[in-house]
């Protein structure tokens, strides 16, 4: 069989990459090894028929030159909360509010610092005016004017920069998740959280959102728009092995032992997967392969859901329910815990984000029953005790934890489950946050075998749920095939 | 009484400093308050007849210019490259002399390189009289380092690009951090590599004094002068220049003042904190110390017996996977000691015969990863010991019955060395090493000078503070050399 172009992988990357192949007039195949398309998006369903997020609970890096162009609102895209604040929850009962309301978030901190009060103003400011210059290098390739300011913070470590304005532990451990993919002391750590802001959810800097009927809404939409665009979606179809001739690619082999060909293949999986176990390391130098070939992942999260039989209730002061909350002590918490990770260590104390997104989506999930999804980041990929064993403990730690600001909440568990790093099959590899950060697109989606294209998370500047890359992969893909 | 320049601090910078400024015939003092000259090079009595250093054996390199102007070699100081040679135990018992280990050898000298050329950029900075201070910092950061790009990977990933052989890795890692902490596997740690005394700095042939006897000389024979004994309590600033209370009641004036202290003394402790500007304080608040070192002093009566002569001539490191060192640090960071504390040890009196009674020897213990602060306690007594018993275990483990000689131990933990040092927590590098550190807290925009103006850092949190022995003393003396010229100053 042959076609124009293959895309593996039909997750958010994969569907769009698919999708504006599509619209240029060419005939794509996608291929997905699961049984339904949605990779990181995809719904599941707990207790018969409450609806609980995939691994991507919210999302707030969604291309919005994407969501216009394919027309995703016109194929059923709807926010259930379009702005999430954060809540760093803590014990004392003095929790912190953070909005975009900057009147309500001073008068919140000053709970715990009325210095740190003082200075939120400038510091978002600040903060949101410098991640709006890096909106041309991160979003344009070109670029930034903030070159100096650029220079300073890729050296800075979340946590020596969040110490450098704020006093209250609370607030910094709040703030350190959005970096958290990154220990809090690495070098350049800190341009993870300007990256997060430099994103924009419905036209709102720096916005997080649910998205109504769960993120697998978006691969609704998604697939609504590949359908009208004539995409042929493959599932059940396993890429083995990427064929290559003379440097250019010419097809995709399936694990049916089944050739399809085409001139250009688009994959949504990350650099070393593709270039060198479905590649087979053509076209690349030694140094490179060995680079690749011996790359550690570094650290990873996982996901909980629990099932519960009630809505939990806070301790402390009023917070809103439709919010992210975090939970994490210190942000010393996430240095030693990347630190125990690093060397395939369980994590000393668990740090966490959660959402109750049925309260915010009541289709989700019948009366009365509600979920809360939890993100657990960092944690060993695979720690020595081995994740079946941990598995439990993992639940039941994070439940401990919620019980101290949600009293009552481990009695209303009426079903967990746990995705564990090692069944996720992504984390993040070890390259220096700052390099990927930093890097040009092109650098990022281009192989050294002509015609193939990485278009997956992971050549985004930070994994996320963005299908970025994935636009600028097909567009680069399509000059490609005009220049042949 | 009135000078141009006063200078806090008789050690190596601060000596340094005093020569070249007198040299240039500015009237110049140099305040110290210890009652003798240089304590960090000089080293104490551990057991009559018995010295070493609490701090270092070695020391950090001392630039050929500076060794030339100051006619050092004429006045005594005669300095020879430490060796190289060093082993690695337990789980490789057998030694691996580094002169043969050639990629990791390779991979030191580029970097010593490396911080070569920002040592001199540094002193290229100090001598032109203000320019901005923007493409001053644009100066800094561009082609002397080694590609600001590369400091940000983590220094394991450095080392294992350049070594394949993980005990050579090993090696490599324990040389860098001696008697400091990093995680190596944490973006950043690459930074280590630029630190002074990476394995190159040197002894002095004639024993330690007399590097400290031919800087003394040095300033004095140039017109310094030099009062010991007496602390600077307090800097005002006043119409032309600073007043200077000194303990012993005097007081007195001077142009412009050179602080040898690190960055966060000459600010928090010098000037009454309401003197200053805000960003000053925030700076000074900013700028992080990580005193890591502890050291155990061993005199021996006489010299391990059955010991291999490569051990005696080069550092032992103790530490047999750069995973033991990530492990260290994140004890490190929680206040905690890990059980298994990377150290190294030395035979100072092999090479300095001068600090040990014929027959006798010292050998040291170097620590890295010993918190300042523990989270359950005080240092006391009883953790002291642990420390000594542990290098008591390791210097059984490589010269076999050589315990049985010691005649008297100390034990030398971060709190020591701030308190008889003045380090902030004991940190003998002036600061923590890290990326953000090195190019934009340690001083500003590379240069000497400070906002305040006529106050200059020249110790070893200032700009060039980890290049080398003197180096950031001869980059402040420049920088106020240049600025004395202009007319009317400050």
């Amino acid at each position: 069989m042959t076609g124009d172009a293959i895309v593996i992988g039909a997750g958010v990357n994969g569907l769009v990459a698919a999708a504006y192949l599509a619209r240029a007039g060419r005939r794509v195949t996608v291929l997905e090894g699961r049984h339904a398309a949605g990779g990181a998006c995809a719904s599941t369903t707990m207790g018969g028929n409450a609806k609980a997020p995939g691994l991507a609970h919210a999302v707030y890096a969604l291309d919005p030159a994407l969501v216009r162009e394919l027309g995703l609102v016109r194929h059923g895209l709807a926010f259930a909360a379009r702005d999430l604040p954060l809540v760093g929850l803590r014990p004392d009962g003095k929790h912190l509010v953070i909005s975009r309301d900057l009147r309500a978030t001073e008068h919140n901190l000053a709970l715990q610092s009325r210095a740190d009060a003082k200075i939120w103003r400038s510091y978002r400011e600040g903060l949101f005016g410098f991640a709006r210059a890096m909106r041309a290098q991160w979003w344009n390739d070109r670029r930034t004017t903030a070159e100096d300011a650029l220079a300073r913070i890729s050296r800075q470590g979340t946590g020596p920069f969040l110490d450098s304005w704020f006093e209250s532990e609370g607030l910094k451990a709040t703030l350190a998740f959005d970096a958290s993919a990154a220990s809090p002391l690495a070098a350049g750590s800190a341009l993870l959280l300007a990256w997060r802001v430099a994103q924009e959810m419905g036209g709102l800097q720096g916005a997080t959102a649910i998205l109504r009927g769960g993120s697998g809404a978006l691969i609704d939409a998604l697939l609504a728009a590949i359908r009208v665009a004539g995409v042929s979606l493959r599932l059940g179809g396993k890429a083995t092995e990427i064929l290559v001739e003379r440097g250019r690619v010419c097809g995709v082999r399936l694990a049916s032992g089944e050739t399809l060909s085409a001139p250009l293949v688009l994959s949504s999986l990350d650099r070393r997967a593709t270039l060198v176990e479905l590649a087979r390391g053509e076209c690349l130098g030694l140094e490179e392969w060995s680079r690749l070939a011996n790359e550690k992942p570094r650290v990873a999260s996982a996901k909980i859901h629990f099932l519960l039989g009630g809505m939990p209730k806070f301790s402390g002061i009023a917070v809103p329910t439709v919010s992210r909350f975090v939970l994490a002590e210190r942000w010393q918490t996430y240095a030693a815990s990347h630190a125990a990770a690093r060397l395939n260590a369980m994590v000393p104390e668990v740090t966490c984000e959660f959402l109750l997104p049925t309260v915010a989506d009541n289709s989700l999930a019948p009366e009365g029953l509600h979920i809360m999804s939890v993100l657990v980041r960092p944690l060993p990929l695979s720690p020595l005790q081995g994740w079946p064993q941990l598995k439990a403990d993992l639940a039941a730690r994070v439940i401990t934890m919620a019980e101290r600001v949600m009293p009552g909440v481990a009695r209303l568990v009426r079903d967990v489950r746990v995705s564990t790093p090692d069944q996720m099959g992504e984390s993040d590899c070890r390259d220096a946050t700052v390099r990927r950060l930093l890097a040009s697109w092109n650098t990022r989606i281009s192989t050294p075998i002509a015609g193939l294209y990485l278009c997956g998370a992971s050549a985004e500047p930070a994994s996320a749920v963005s299908g970025r890359a994935a636009r600028i992969a097909a567009q680069a893909a399509l000059r490609d095939g005009e220049l042949r | 009484m009135r000078y141009d320049a006063a200078i806090i601090g008789a050690g190596a910078n601060g000596l340094a400093a005093a020569a070249l400024l007198a040299r240039s015939g500015a009237t110049t003092i140099v305040i110290e308050r210890h009652d003798a000259p240089a304590p960090r090079l000089a080293g104490r009595v551990i057991h009559p007849g018995y010295r070493a250093s609490p701090y270092a054996d070695e020391i950090a390199p001392i630039s050929p210019s500076l060794f030339r102007t100051l006619g050092l070699a004429q006045r005594g100081a005669i300095m020879r490259k430490a060796p190289h040679s060093l082993a690695i135990w337990p789980e490789c018992r057998h030694l691996l002399p580094f002169d043969l280990a050639s990629d990791g050898l390779d991979l030191l000298v580029e970097w010593a390189a490396f911080a070569g050329r920002a040592r001199e950029r540094a002193l290229e900075v100090a001598a032109p009289a203000r320019p901005k201070l923007a493409s001053l910092l644009h100066a800094v950061a561009a082609s002397p380092w080694p590609g600001v790009e590369k400091l940000a990977e983590a220094l394991g990933d450095t080392i294992g690009a350049a070594i394949g052989d993980p005990r050579e890795a090993a090696h490599v890692a324990a040389l860098v951090l001696t008697g400091r902490t990093a995680d190596p596997w944490c973006d950043g740690s690459t930074a280590h590599l630029l630190a002074p005394a990476a394995g190159f700095g040197g002894v002095a042939l004639g024993g330690r004094f007399s590097i400290v006897d031919a800087l003394v000389s040095a300033a004095r024979g140039a017109g310094a002068e030099l009062v010991l004994g007496v602390e600077a309590s307090e800097l005002r600033r006043a119409r032309r220049g600073f007043g200077i209370a000194l303990s012993d009641s005097r007081d007195i004036e001077a142009r412009c003042v050179i602080s040898t202290l690190d960055l966060k003394r000459s600010f928090l402790a010098l000037f009454p904190w309401h003197a200053l500007p805000k960003p000053v304080l925030r700076h000074a608040a900013q700028f992080r110390v990580a005193g890591a070192t502890a050291r155990v002093l061993f005199a021996l009566e006489r010299a391990p017996e059955r010991a291999a002569p490569e051990t005696l001539r080069g550092p032992v490191h103790i530490a047999p996977a750069l995973d033991d060192f990530a492990r260290a640090h994140a004890a490190f960071r929680e206040g905690n000691l890990a059980p298994r504390l990377p150290l190294t040890l030395r035979v100072p009196s092999a090479s300095d015969p001068s600090l040990a009674p014929p027959g006798g020897a010292v050998i040291t213990a170097t620590f890295g990863a010993v918190p300042f602060r523990l989270f359950d306690g005080a240092w006391t007594r009883e953790r002291r010991d642990a420390l000594r018993a542990q290098a008591q275990a390791a210097l059984e483990m490589v010269w076999p019955g050589a315990g049985s000689a010691i005649c008297a131990a100390e034990v030398v933990v971060p709190g020591d060395m701030e308190d008889w040092l003045g380090a902030t927590h004991g940190d003998l590098d002036g600061g923590e090493i890290a990326p953000d550190q090195m190019l934009d807290l340690r001083g500003w925009g590379g240069s000497p000078r400070t906002p305040v103006p006529g106050f200059y850092l020249g110790g070893g949190s200032a700009a060039a503070g980890p290049f080398g022995t003197g180096a950031a003393g001869e980059a402040a003396a420049k920088a106020v050399i240049a600025d004395l010229a202009r007319v009317r100053f400050p």
